[in-house]
């Protein structure tokens, strides 16, 4: 099935990928970002979500760092 | 979800201020006469094969690997020109209500003032350092600029050393995203709001000790490297020889302004002032430094009087000697020391006094 995926980690595009049936937001996660989901904003579809979440057609996922370091232009 | 009517007219205006500002993105036309050539290459290339024609066939094999080449590079481009396209296109007045509403219950509020949609973080403390919420507002009309967005901080705790700097990553209202630069590109391209306002807020829930404007261990002034109180930066002197930063009450002055911190500081020999090396001089007899004032005709007190004493009594000396040539009596000279000159016994101390200062002058 086809979700809309976003890695506010990198460059931050919207992209959309194919992910098997059933697959949940930590499997998901483990295996396009990885490290530890503490440290990440998992939103789907707009609202927040937790690691064990199934995931359906369509859903519009985004995972975003909660420690993005700033920097001197 | 409950309606608002507000948000709505928010987003028709932001999806407004993209179409103004988007330009829609060049048709890519697919690689036909590319194709073609291939499908004729191709198509020769099995005659050859056909007819047994060895050396056509080869030749042939060539072209058909050159021409598919080609034909996959313009697929790449078109690609990469359709992928620019999907980027480029203006968010739904949908998304965008979407978009508002997700910053609203991520947030708690959303607003519009003077052009600007914003939102209000919640009270960022880093470290021990309390800098209160800020605002992150985007500018509706400028959504065609890299960067139009400003962090606005609602109750300033600004670095003791620059008003204009309210958080680390935060100067004139301007914010250095550093790693989140891209994202935040990418969301504001994308129209996905909620995410350019999230992305903008973790950024200021994060300090960076490397690449902040001000560090926080200097938020609340400089620290003095003698007594390590935070002063600020006006009040703080520079050491001349290390540059080291040294408050008010620490730092060793000399007359003509340079500032000393204590390791680097030197001293007059004789009045103990704190005087800088260009300003000292060496007194040629002790060899000690001296400041100006200490110095009298390039000697110091001590040894200026110790000349003066030694001066004094090689005048006594010479006067005692001529006292003492005039007192002697004529001794008869006796003929075999005729030529030969006669020398008074006298004292040497004098002499040998009169020598070394005629030496030295």
């Amino acid at each position: 099935m086809k979700i809309l995926f976003i890695d506010a980690g990198g460059a931050g595009f919207a992209a959309p990928i194919e992910v098997d049936p059933g697959t949940s937001v930590g499997t998901l996660f483990l295996e396009r970002v990885g490290g530890d989901p503490k440290n990440f904003l998992i939103r789907v579809n707009r609202q927040s979500a937790t690691i064990n979440q199934p995931l359906q057609e369509g859903d519009r996922v985004s995972i975003t760092p909660l420690k993005i370091e700033g920097a001197v232009d | 979800m409950i309606w608002n009517p507000n948000h709505w007219r928010t987003a028709l205006r932001i999806e407004a201020a993209y179409r103004r500002y988007r330009t829609p993105p060049a048709t890519a036309a697919p690689p036909w006469s590319t194709w073609r050539r291939w499908t004729e290459t191709l198509r020769q290339y099995h005659a050859a094969e056909r007819r047994g024609w060895q050396h056509a066939r080869r030749r042939q094999f060539d072209r058909v690997g050159r021409s598919f080449d080609d034909l996959l590079s313009e697929l790449r481009t078109l690609r990469a020109a359709i992928e620019r396209g999907r980027r480029n296109l203006i968010p739904s007045v949908g998304e965008l209500y979407a978009e508002l509403i997700a910053a609203e219950e991520e947030f708690g509020g959303i607003a519009v003032a003077d052009d600007e949609l914003y939102v209000i973080t919640e009270p960022i403390t880093l470290g021990d350092v309390y800098l209160g919420p800020f605002e992150i507002r985007l500018n509706l009309n400028r959504l065609d600029e890299q960067e139009p967005y400003r962090i606005v901080a609602v109750e300033p705790h600004p670095a003791a050393s620059c008003s204009a700097t309210t958080h680390p990553h935060v100067h004139n209202d301007k914010v250095c995203l550093g790693e989140g630069k891209a994202a935040v590109a990418a969301a504001l391209a994308e129209g996905r709001l909620s995410d350019l306002f999230q992305l903008i807020n973790r950024v200021l829930h994060t300090y960076g000790e490397g690449s902040a404007y001000i560090p926080l261990d200097q938020w609340y002034g400089t620290p003095c490297s003698e007594c390590d109180d935070s002063v600020e930066e006006s009040e703080l002197y520079s050491c001349r020889s290390c540059d080291s930063s040294v408050c008010s009450d620490c730092v060793r002055l000399c007359n003509c302004g340079s500032a000393a911190c204590h390791d680097c500081a030197t001293h007059c020999y004789a009045c103990e002032e704190t005087t800088c090396s260009r300003c000292l001089s060496i007194c040629p007899d002790c060899e000690q430094d001296f400041c100006s004032s200490c110095l009298e005709e390039g000697l110091c007190d001590v040894c200026r009087e110790r000349e003066e004493e030694e001066r004094r009594a090689d005048d006594e000396d010479e006067l005692a000697d001529e006292e003492l040539v005039a007192t002697e009596p004529e001794r008869p000279v006796h003929a075999a020391g005729v030529g030969e000159v006669v020398v008074l016994a006298g004292p040497r101390r004098g002499r040998s006094r009169r020598l070394r200062n005629l030496q030295r002058r």
